[in-house]
């Protein structure tokens, strides 16, 4: 579990994932946050629910290239294409990358313990 | 009123974050402009002429502040960079050495963070007990509430004289008789109220006094601290180096200079002070009186508007001052936030750094409107306008 407080703003998300055997097979969240933030964690959790970490991890970084302007493959990440346009509101990326960011957290701790 | 003084108002824009900082009328820009092209000099120590004009502003700005804020003399004003420097100096400087183990400071969760940090890692390292005057359900404070809290060992109470985000206006007058009578010192954070209200530290004894120039017509980086000259005499400076000492050898010999630049170390925005000194200029030809009247009219107006849209939840309606915190049902304060600014009306989406009020409030964000006098009700209609359709909001933001 990870949260994640967007330091530029007020969204605050906490984040579950159950993983077993390597696999992630379930995923939830709670917390506050704008509608971008809130609908990108609930689109993502989806996604990676069924995935490795290393799977979940490549989606992930290819949602990110997405959001951040560089070279993604916009076939494997389906409905994640309605953010394809967050770039022209610069201030709202954070926004977009907040679950990312609390995922890699959890990744993170994982890799760690 | 006086809109036609404020160029970015001829833009389409509605300022309604006043509480976060104010707009600035074109005379303060021109009176920095000025000193920046025709007297760029430090203060204090030039023996040419635009040198000594530029002390001479500078030292005239802290005579406005003695005469705008009722103070006694120059000596009890320290400018400073802002509220929270302000407080910082305060309670490092001068609280740290006055407590001791066991006192009793009085705040409330509702204070910005200016007025609780400090007093928070103060308490980290000494054993003083910060204690939380209970807030009505309306969150405001009371002043019997405050009588209740006191106890023998009470030593400071500290507060907002106008709260960021709940908007009441203190009992301030009352509050500071109550510390006179008990020998309890009085720190007000005067940021959200002295651009709004008359100020007299006297008539309420007020033991210090802090507030920003940015949030009254003035520009950033400057600020002011009030003192008792007897309480400022006391105060250790926290910044030590230029300007401040009057004479010092290698082997430690020191000798500091006397209030108030011994606590204005270090050269000062010298051009942003004059800005200063010509808002509070501009303040009081249009009147404190007559802004606290038409902000509290003005507020009187934008609530009852908004109380006829079903769709609005109000936190603070019955407030005296220009603030009112609301959220849309349903909506995300920051999602509004972002919908209004579709529409050009600036507002702030957040906890307002007051953030010990949402264990009051149990609500973490709201949206807060905070009023000036150049505000209109005509603003407020168009706001109100752009709320009634607000059922596309998510169309228009995402």
């Amino acid at each position: 579990m990870a949260n994640t407080n967007n330091e530029s703003c007020i969204d605050n998300i906490d984040i579950e994932l159950k993983i077993e055997d390597g696999k992630i097979v379930d995923a939830n969240f709670d917390g506050e946050a704008c509608a971008i933030s809130t609908s990108a964690t609930s689109i993502l959790l989806q996604k990676i629910i069924g995935k490795t970490k290393e799977e979940a991890k490549e989606l992930l970084q290819n949602y990110a290239n997405m959001i951040e302007e560089e070279e993604y493959d916009k076939e494997k990440l389906e409905e994640l294409i309605v953010y394809d346009e967050i770039y022209l509101q610069p201030n709202r990326k954070k926004c977009a990358l907040l679950p990312k960011e609390t995922i890699d957290k959890i990744f993170k701790k994982i890799d760690e313990s | 009123m006086n809109r036609e003084n404020f160029p970015i108002l001829k833009e389409n824009m509605i300022y309604f974050d006043n509480g976060a900082t104010s707009l600035k009328p074109e005379c303060v820009i021109k009176a920095m402009v000025d000193y920046y092209r025709n007297y760029p000099a430090n203060i204090h120590r030039g023996d040419y002429e635009i040198s000594l004009k530029a002390s001479d502003a500078y030292e005239q700005v802290r005579n406005k502040v003695v005469k705008f804020i009722h103070a006694t003399s120059h000596e009890e004003i320290v400018f400073t960079s802002g509220t929270t420097d302000g407080m910082n100096k305060i309670v490092f400087g001068f609280m740290k050495d006055y407590l001791n183990d066991g006192d009793e400071i009085l705040l409330t969760k509702a204070e910005h963070a200016s007025n609780v940090l400090p007093w928070l890692e103060l308490s980290r390292t000494k054993k003083i007990n910060l204690k939380y005057i209970p807030l009505n359900d309306q969150y405001e404070l009371e002043l019997e509430k405050v009588k209740e809290a006191i106890t023998d060992k009470t030593k400071v109470i500290s507060l907002a004289a106008i709260t960021n985000v709940v908007g009441d206006i203190r009992p301030i007058h009352e509050i500071g008789m109550l510390c006179q009578e008990k020998g309890i010192l009085f720190v007000v954070d005067g940021a959200q109220s002295v651009p709004h209200q008359k100020t007299d530290v006297q008539k309420d004894n007020i033991d210090f006094l802090v507030f920003s120039a940015h949030k009254m017509l003035g520009p950033n980086g400057v600020g002011v601290l009030y003192g008792k000259k007897k309480y400022l005499e006391a105060l250790r400076p926290l910044e030590y180096g230029g300007g401040m000492n009057q004479s010092f050898d290698s082997d430690g010999q020191v000798e500091y200079k006397s209030l108030p630049t011994r606590l204005e170390a270090g050269t000062p925005p010298i051009g942003e002070v004059i800005g200063l000194g010509k808002a509070i200029d501009y303040l009081e030809s249009i009147g404190m009186d007559n802004i606290s009247a038409y902000e509290k009219d003005l507020k009187k107006y934008l609530v009852s508007k908004l109380e006829e849209l079903d769709t609005i939840i109000l936190y603070n309606k019955k407030s005296d001052s220009g603030v009112l915190a609301f959220n849309i049902k349903g909506i995300f304060s920051q999602d509004t936030a972002i919908y209004l600014d579709h529409y050009h009306i600036c507002v702030r989406a957040g906890n307002h750094c007051a953030k010990a009020l949402k264990e009051e409030m149990n609500i973490k964000n709201t949206c807060r409107i905070s009023l000036y006098f150049y505000n209109t009700k005509e603003e407020i209609d168009r706001f109100i306008e752009v709320l009634k359709k607000s059922n596309d909001l998510y169309k228009i933001i995402l």
